[in-house]
């Protein structure tokens, strides 16, 4: 696959998006780039504003399986990985596969379920494979978790340990649509749903043709040193208490590297990186006054300001 | 904090007004009301936070300011740094009072250090010194302010910079650093001399109006300068101030034609000095070593107390004849510095004058000139030794005769007549126009001598001051067996006018200054690196085991320094090329020019920000298209074609023609 071609699909897979969500390019963009990193995707915002529609519209427009997991609190970890059940017939144990065990697994308001449920997640996410009983399952490629959460309701909820939030490569917000498309929405709503007469424009094989091709664009050096600056800029700004590990430096060259190809380029840009570095950054700081609600806005307005000062290579 | 810039700025504009101010033909009432305005101007800048004068108005003045600096030079003054002081106070008033951008804050510094330049060239006041420190100081505490304010803008977070950045320690560390700049000024001040000729200098100020020192003298010349305060010399005595009076003596006259005195002989006699040494005579009887500083006059007359027998200083050649009288072949146009030796005893030995010192025909031929002969004749009471006589009638004078610097008219036949005849007043010219004529008509030679008294002593500094008050003239007769004796008969009439030890202070100041900064010469260079020569050869005997040269001596520490700055400068010269290598070979070079042109006209590419941020807030297409162009170069590694480079220059030059946000 080369770049026209990565382009053209890109392109299609883009627009049949924005016929799912409408008016919200940018967000949609950073679906993409996720999907193009081989990275998971966390959406964070408030009921109704369409975030399972766009973790829906991703799957069906992808010709591959999906899952959905509505967490609750009564969710166990079995639940999503599977379990392994004794076959009478050969009597054999055999496993079932859990939800986990598809391309595009949607887990819906992940933070209703228990830490510990949260956490079967964690080996799925970063190694793309299952344990049980010993026994580990390879999951099928590509692999992509989406998961939404409300920022705003907080009872019987389980906030996300940091490590489970450093495992998703891009946190973004949907943000209320504009009045115009808020206007479209309404209107074609009645006659159809969303994501009625979505079809497939991608396979799993162009997927992984594209996340191959997402990680050969190239990277200046001083690109590099770029994200590392900022990175260290975040470990010893007085706000922050806990700055950005090497997995969001190496999330950020990734990430970086899809936009790029996103974008219909094979080279990064520095405004790659800054684009970027609010959805793959804001959400693994930890600012120092942790009391303060909204954490990741803190955090947004805390890279802003590093942003401000790191200096952008010429 | 941008009042905190404006503040600073508006503190350098004035001390630029000030140093304009001192600039003598600038018309100091033109500057000090432009100071009023300015500071009008800053009042309302800092109360209402935005110019007093628009952009289009600022223009349009300038414009005016110039055409009126062309008018000005071509037909009014025809004095470029009086023209161009008025022109750059004007032009700094109305900077100051349009200030938007940094630039027009370093624009301010810029004009007020042409004023101080100006006033370096024109004035020799002590106050410039002043001046001077207090600009460094402001100039440099100013750029900081100013670079830091560009720096916290570039960064985005300007707005909420810490205003506690610009509190005491910032202050105190910029005036330690200031204090270092004049450190190292002083060092540079001193290893260089002044050359006393420049561009500048020449004309840029005119000489102390000065007459009746030369080759005539009228009767009526010296009551002009009576009241002038106006400091004519500084006399460092060595030894400290004489019991005796003394008297400055200028030159000699010996023709009076009933209205002045004129000389009958021109000097006669060059002398070319021997290391700057010149020498009359021999010592006599009681010797005074004095040290004269010269404002500049229009006279080529040199002063020393009376009467001198050897002057040394940094002089070509000199005039002399048998009198005493000393000359410049030229009056000064700078001030002069000299040492002079002279024999104060009162007398000068010499051999018995020609018949021209007896010369009285005016009075025989003057209606009232018998009248005088018989006056002289009473006068001297019956003595017949000429010292006799010329101390009768010097005692005569004083007795009978009044000081006035305005004597009545009295309806004689011409001022000596109305002097001695009739109104019996008069200053120190009748009364030693009087003298010196009722000698001759007694039969001893006598002559006048014009020049200065003492003046007045300050004690602090060990010098006496001369003013141009101090003007006097007196008799020299000449007393067989004695030579040629001075004898005053002018009354004491002045006001013992004592300054206050601040003024005395102040003029120690001025001395200083002018003896070690203006008047700073390779001899003072000499003599210091020989005093130091002096105070470092202990060190230099613990050394001399270690060093080839046992006496490297002037030139070759000159030599050293000299290789050395050389070699600083290299290094310094190699590291900024390496820097700037290696900073060259990233961005392309086109990338860079538009940067650069964009910048001259203040859009500023922050550090922050990246070349699509800055492409988008500018919203120029063609800077949108040079930035995409080098976004490719620089990281997707594709050279622009050769079409798109010649396209981009003229992109380029359209940028270039970007009219200011």
């Amino acid at each position: 696959m080369d770049l026209r071609e990565a382009s053209a699909r890109v392109g299609a897979l883009r627009a049949n998006l924005e016929g799912a969500v409408k008016g919200k390019p940018a967000v949609i963009d950073l679906a993409i780039t996720a999907l193009l990193a081989k990275g998971h995707l966390l959406i964070e915002d408030v009921p109704g504003v369409g975030k399972s529609t766009l973790a829906h519209g991703l799957a069906k427009s992808l010709d591959c399986s999906f899952q959905r997991i509505q967490f609750t609190s009564d969710l166990l970890p079995s639940d999503i990985t599977g379990v392994t059940v004794f076959n009478q017939a050969t009597r054999a144990f055999e496993f079932r596969p859990g939800p986990v065990f598809a391309n595009i697994v949607l887990a819906d308001e992940i933070n209703r379920a228990t830490p510990k449920t949260q956490s079967a997640l964690l080996e799925a996410m970063n190694e793309r494979q299952v344990s049980i009983d010993r026994a580990t399952y390879p999951l099928p490629s590509p692999f992509m978790l989406l998961a939404t959460q409300n920022p705003i309701e907080f009872s019987g909820t389980f906030p996300l340990p940091e490590s489970q939030l450093d495992r998703f490569m891009v946190c973004l917000s949907m943000g209320y649509p504009d009045a115009e498309h808020e206007r479209l929405i309404i209107r074609s709503s009645s006659e159809k749903g969303p994501l009625e007469g979505l079809g497939p424009v991608l396979d799993a094989d162009d997927v992984e043709a594209l996340q191959d091709l997402s990680s050969r664009v190239r990277v200046d050096e001083d690109l590099v040193t770029y994200i590392l600056s900022i990175v260290s800029a975040t470990r010893s700004h007085r706000s922050i208490r806990l700055g950005l590990s090497p997995r969001a430096a190496m999330a950020m060259y990734r990430a970086a590297q899809a936009l790029a190809l996103a974008s219909g380029r094979e080279y990064c840009i520095p405004d790659d990186i800054k684009t970027l570095s609010g959805p793959v950054f804001a959400h693994r700081i930890i600012p120092a006054e942790r009391a303060l609600e909204g954490g990741f806005e803190t955090g947004l307005s805390l890279l802003k300001e590093i942003l401000g000062t790191v200096k952008v290579p010429l | 904090m941008r009042s905190h810039a404006l503040a600073v700025t508006s503190i350098i504009s004035l001390l630029g007004l000030w140093a304009g101010s001192l600039v003598e033909a600038a018309g100091s009432r033109l500057i000090s009301s432009l100071s009023v305005i300015a500071v009008a101007g800053i009042a309302y800048n800092l109360a209402s936070g935005k110019p007093a004068l628009r952009l289009s108005f600022w223009n349009a003045a300038a414009l005016a300011a110039f055409v009126f600096l062309v008018a000005d030079y071509l037909a009014i003054s025809r004095d470029i740094i009086a023209s161009g002081t008025r022109f750059l106070s004007l032009i700094l008033v109305l900077k100051l009072l349009s200030i938007r951008s940094g630039r027009d804050h370093a624009i301010v510094f810029a004009v007020a250090f042409f004023l101080i330049l100006a006033a370096a060239a024109s004035t020799v006041s002590a106050v410039f010194f002043a001046v001077l420190a207090l600009y460094i100081v402001f100039v440099i505490w100013g750029m900081v302010v100013l670079n830091l304010r560009r720096d916290l803008d570039d960064s985005g977070i300007g707005t909420g910079a810490p205003e506690d950045l610009f509190g005491l320690p910032l202050f105190l560390s910029l005036t330690a650093l200031s204090a270092a700049c004049i450190v190292l000024t002083l060092a540079v001040f001193i290893s260089i001399p002044r050359m006393g000729v420049g561009i500048l200098e020449a004309g840029s100020r005119a000489p102390l109006n000065i007459s009746g020192f030369s080759e005539r003298m009228e009767m009526d010349s010296i009551a002009g300068v009576q009241l002038d305060p106006a400091i004519v010399m500084r006399v460092e005595i060595k030894g400290g101030s004489p019991p005796e009076p003394l008297y400055f003596r200028g030159a000699s006259l010996d023709f009076f034609d009933g209205s002045g005195w004129s000389r009958r002989a021109s000097l006669d006699r060059l002398i070319k000095g021997v290391d700057g040494v010149f020498t009359f005579g021999g010592p006599g009887k009681r010797t005074l070593e004095q040290k004269v500083w010269l404002e500049p006059l229009d006279t080529e007359v040199l002063f020393a107390a009376s009467n001198a027998y050897m002057v040394e200083g940094r002089l070509q050649s000199l005039w002399t004849d048998g009198s005493g009288n000393i000359r410049l072949p030229s009056a000064p146009f700078r001030r002069l510095e000299y040492a002079a030796w002279s024999d104060i005893s009162g007398g000068r030995p010499a051999r018995a004058p020609d018949g021209s010192y007896l010369d009285a025909s005016y009075l025989v031929s003057s209606p009232e000139g018998h009248l005088i002969t018989e006056l002289a004749r009473a006068a001297s009471d019956g003595r017949t030794s000429a010292l006799g006589k010329a101390l009768a009638i010097e005692e005569f004078l004083h007795k009978n005769y009044y000081y006035t610097l305005t004597p009545r008219s009295g309806g004689g036949s011409g001022p000596l007549e109305d002097f001695l005849l009739h109104t019996k007043e008069g200053w120190c010219e009748h009364f030693a126009t009087g003298m010196a004529m009722m000698l001759r008509s007694a039969g001893v030679p006598a002559r006048i001598a014009t020049g200065f008294l003492e003046g007045e002593w300050n004690e602090y500094g060990g010098y006496f001051i001369v003013r141009k008050q101090d003007a006097h003239s007196w008799v020299e007769a000449y007393i067989d067996g004695q030579g040629w004796m001075r004898f005053d008969p002018t009354p004491s009439s002045r006001r013992l006018e004592r300054h206050g030890a601040l003024f005395m202070y102040l003029d120690l100041l001025r001395h200083r200054w002018n003896r070690h900064i203006v008047n700073f010469s390779f001899s003072d260079q000499r003599a210091l690196a020989l005093a130091f020569e002096e105070k470092a050869s202990g060190l230099k005997g613990l050394l001399a085991g270690l060093l080839p040269d046992k006496r490297p001596g002037i030139k070759g520490v000159l030599a050293v320094l000299l290789v050395f700055a050389l070699a600083v400068s290299v290094a310094v010269m190699a590291l900024r090329r390496a820097r700037k290598g290696n900073a060259a070979q990233k961005a392309p070079r086109y990338y860079m020019e538009m940067l650069k042109a964009l910048s001259l006209k203040g859009m500023r590419k922050g550090p922050g920000e990246t070349p699509r941020e800055f492409a988008d807030r500018l919203g120029e297409a063609d800077v949108v298209q040079i930035t995409e162009l080098y976004l490719r170069e620089r990281y997707g590694g594709e050279r622009p074609g050769r079409v798109a480079l010649v396209r981009m220059e003229e992109t380029l030059a359209r940028i270039r023609k970007l009219k200011r946000p």
